[in-house]
């Protein structure tokens, strides 16, 4: 089952692409800067890699500031679940055409392959860069306080990293094609809204709690003293009751005519024991003291095999 | 929905490309801005002495009568300037020697009186040609007396009227009558005229000796020559005649007759030095990656990109070929097509340079010199007659410019001592004259109370010399590629990184082949998927 699902937030998409060109624009003006090429000008190629690692370092805080903030670190967070069958897949079960292994959702955007390389280059590869770069920048001659000797084995740590950097980069664009639709999960870092397959029990699930919230037939639930536990917004428009907390707690007999009580609580009594009714015309007392009719459904609620209360949905009815 | 899709992406594009770009735009053209500000060079403690003549010397009786030689004429300058005389017998001017502290500990004089070149090798037999250039009158040999403040000359450096010149081999003296010497014509001075027009040093006083170190212009220092007589801004921004008009004395600060900026090549410890930052600061750049190099780097190295920019310098001198002659027996001269000497049977072989690019030494400010008598370790080696100190490792030390003199002069091989050989003179004991080693080399020896052992052979030597005059403008300085590029300037200055210059050969091709692995695995990877499709 496939659903049309927002996958990357504003903010992600807008790290992800700046982080991009950031790097790029770090490994040009870097490998000029290493001797690889003539470009910009050497003075230039140091100041724009000056420039860009700030922004770099900027970007990066604020990222890590959001990651934690909204929680959506968990992406990272490594895991060996499926592993070899990711790895399998790349190296044997893609040429078969197999399916992969692990399903993309919102909840779990990356695969475990993912998860390991992403969380390898933010707590590995940028820190590592981070760390030499601001040395390489401030430390040029390294003598006080404490002597390293040279710039040399910190220039050479940076160059393996940018290095690992453009394998990444190459890795990174050429797996964007093994998704079954490549240009869909491009446009997805474009727009953040992806056609995903979805698990239907986990969909229902969703979908379930949607239903019930924004029907437009009144849900109820009750304790097993009768009491309320939780109504819906439909609900409180049949009873013309402003607010939730002014009915959670109160007792049924506070919605119903004197009459009509003693009928109800034989009702009630009944559903505890383990019976359920569809169908049964009512009149309802609203907050307003005006008297309106519908039809209930009333079933039992259970937990652990024994009835706690019972639960059900009201429809308008004027007709009755 | 495609509509959606197309906003989203504009959105996205403007988030993380056109901002970003913009910024850097911004920023660039902030750091163009403050390029521009070429001209705003900040300067302290820099301020010309504009204070006018406070006396008028032609007024003064005693500078009226008739001198017949400069010694009187120096005591009628001493006779009001007293204590002044005192100050000059102790400066280097007078006294060509310094008390220093050699690495062995001893405490020695050491001056133009024991130390040896590579150019004319040393003064010794020959003093009395050298002393042209001495602040005195008469000082031919060792026996001068260093105490007579009459045999001092105040003229030579404080005559305004250009009209003062010391005879070349008269130690010293101005010419008694009209003389000439090569091309030029000496007249006697006349010193009533000289008298009334006396004042602080210009250019033409300083540079009529330090200009012509070895015997002409520009010889000795590739760095000092006549052209900075009348220099324009390409040739010394400092000095530049329709610019900041500097003379010498306005960074060679004097102060009781004491110069500031002692020559590195004689001076041994790092005292009395001049910096550049004593007027420019220590962070005199907009960029402050480039006043983060004043670290490791001297002002000099980037922005005096080229020495004797004018007139040639001599590079080399082969001694060892001196006293060739030609097949019918005839001394030679060889001259190269620019006019300037490549031989002479009674000095050997030279070469010149123009518009030299300099060589480049780690310096400390400390040099060591060899002096009569120091023994040569290894002969077969190149000797560093005065070798500067310095390392990465000093954090006291400086990459500076330095002209390198290549020389092959006379040594002792018994003693392994270099020789100071007699070379000027009229008998047959003076090389130019009797063109023999062994003669020439026995009286220099004596003279010099060394013990020659009568065998002598020739060793390679190098002199260097701190390259410090000729501050090209700002745009003709160094740029960051000359020296961050491979076989750049500092190619030869070895044991630390630069950028640019150094790479780990092993790592870089590691990368490549990481590179070259990953796009060839997936592209291999991408084709099989496309072929079992």
């Amino acid at each position: 089952m496939k659903k049309r699902t927002y996958i990357y937030k504003n903010f992600e998409r807008f790290w992800h692409w700046a982080q991009a060109l950031l790097i790029i624009f770090l490994m040009i003006t870097g490998f000029e800067v290493h001797g690889s090429f003539s470009l910009m000008g050497y003075e230039e190629a140091v100041l724009f890699h000056d420039i860009a690692a700030w922004a770099f370092t900027v970007l990066i805080l604020f990222t890590i500031f959001w990651h934690f903030a909204t929680g959506s670190c968990e992406h990272y967070i490594p895991s060996n679940k499926f592993v070899k069958e990711q790895i399998n897949y790349y190296i044997i079960g893609i040429f078969k055409g197999a399916h992969h292994p692990t399903k993309k959702t919102s909840y779990n955007k990356f695969n475990p392959l993912q998860r390991l390389t992403y969380f390898g280059f933010k707590i590995l590869i940028i820190p590592v860069q981070f760390v030499t770069g601001f040395i390489y920048m401030y430390y040029m001659y390294p003598e006080n306080p404490i002597d390293i000797k040279s710039l040399e084995i910190i220039a050479l740590i940076h160059t393996f990293g940018a290095f690992l950097l453009i394998v990444f980069i190459i890795a990174h664009v050429y797996l964007l094609t093994t998704n079954e639709e490549p240009k869909e999960s491009f446009m997805a870092m474009v727009t953040g809204w992806e056609e995903l397959d979805i698990d239907p029990e986990e969909e229902h699930k969703q979908h379930m709690q949607y239903a019930v919230d924004k029907s437009t037939a009144g849900y109820y639930r009750l304790n097993n003293e009768g009491k309320f536990i939780d109504v819906n917004r439909a609900w409180l428009d049949l009873y013309k009751c402003k607010d939730k907390s002014n009915i959670i707690g109160k007792h049924f007999s506070t919605t119903r005519k004197k009459e009509d009580l003693k009928s109800l609580e034989n009702l009630i009594s009944d559903v505890l024991k383990g019976k359920s009714f569809k169908a049964i015309p009512s009149v309802r007392k609203c907050f307003d003291g005006k008297f309106a009719k519908h039809v209930l459904s009333i079933n039992p609620t259970y937990e652990n095999n024994e009835i706690i209360g019972c639960e059900g949905f009201i429809i308008d009815n004027p007709e009755i | 929905m495609k509509k959606k899709n197309t906003k989203e992406f504009v959105k996205i594009l403007l988030l993380s490309v056109i901002i970003p770009f913009a910024l850097v735009f911004i920023i660039e053209n902030l750091i163009k801005n403050l390029k521009s500000r070429d001209n705003d060079i900040n300067i302290v403690n820099c301020t010309k002495d504009t204070l006018p003549s406070v006396v008028d010397h032609s007024e003064f009786e005693i500078l009226k009568k008739k001198f017949s030689n400069p010694s009187e004429l120096t005591q009628a300058c001493i006779s009001c300037h007293n204590k002044r005389d005192e100050e000059l017998m102790a400066s280097s001017h007078w006294t060509w020697d310094r008390l220093v502290v050699r690495e062995n500990g001893d405490s020695v004089r050491i001056g133009k009186k024991n130390m040896i070149n590579n150019y004319c090798i040393a003064t010794n037999t020959n003093t009395w040609k050298c002393t042209s250039c001495h602040a005195g009158y008469g000082y031919k040999d060792k026996n001068f007396n260093f105490k007579d403040t009459k045999k001092m000359d105040c003229i030579v450096c404080h005559d305004k009227t250009g009209a003062y010149d010391k005879q070349p081999l008269g130690s010293g003296f101005p010419v008694e009558e009209k003389r000439k010497f090569g091309d030029k014509t000496y007249f006697t001075p006349d010193y009533n005229y000289i008298a009334r027009n006396v004042g602080k040093p210009t250019i033409r006083n300083c540079g009529k000796c330090h200009f012509f170190g070895g015997g002409g212009n520009n010889v000795k220092h590739g760095d000092l020559s006549d052209d900075l007589f009348h220099a324009d801004k390409d040739m010394d921004v400092h000095m530049d005649e329709n610019g900041n008009k500097m003379t010498c004395i306005d960074c060679h600060k004097t102060n009781r007759h004491n110069m500031k900026g002692k020559l590195y090549r004689s001076m041994p410890i790092n005292k009395d030095r001049l910096y550049c930052y004593d007027c420019h600061t220590e962070a005199p750049h907009v960029n402050n990656t480039l006043n983060r190099h004043t670290n490791k780097i001297s002002c000099q190295t980037c922005h005096i990109p080229v020495y004797a920019k004018g007139a040639p310098t001599k590079m080399s001198w082969d001694w060892s070929e001196a006293g060739k002659l030609n097949k019918r027996g005839y001394r030679i001269s060889e001259y190269d097509s620019l006019g300037r000497s490549t031989f002479k049977t009674e000095k050997g072989a030279f070469t010149w340079e123009s518009n030299v690019k300099p060589e480049y030494v780690w310096s400390n400010g400390n040099v060591e010199h060899y002096i009569y008598g120091d023994k040569i370790n290894d002969t077969s080696k190149i000797l560093k007659i005065n070798k500067i100190h310095g390392s990465y490792g000093d954090s006291a030390s400086k990459i500076i410019p330095v002209k390198i003199h290549r020389g092959q002069q006379i040594f002792d091989t018994e003693n392994s001592v270099l020789i100071p050989p007699h070379v000027y003179g009229d008998k047959k004991d003076a090389f130019k004259k009797g063109l023999d080693w062994k003669l020439s080399s026995a009286k220099g020896m004596k003279e010099a109370g060394l013990e020659f052992s009568g065998k002598y052979s020739f060793i390679k030597t190098e002199m260097h010399y701190p390259i410090n005059h000729m501050v090209a403008p700002v745009e003709k300085s160094l740029k960051c590629i000359d020296c961050h590029s491979k076989n750049g300037r500092l190619e030869n200055i070895k044991g630390f990184y630069i950028p640019g210059r150094d790479s780990n050969a092993i790592l870089d091709w590691i990368g490549i082949l990481m590179i070259i692995g990953t796009l060839g695995g997936v592209l291999v990877h991408g084709l099989i998927r496309a072929f079992k499709k």
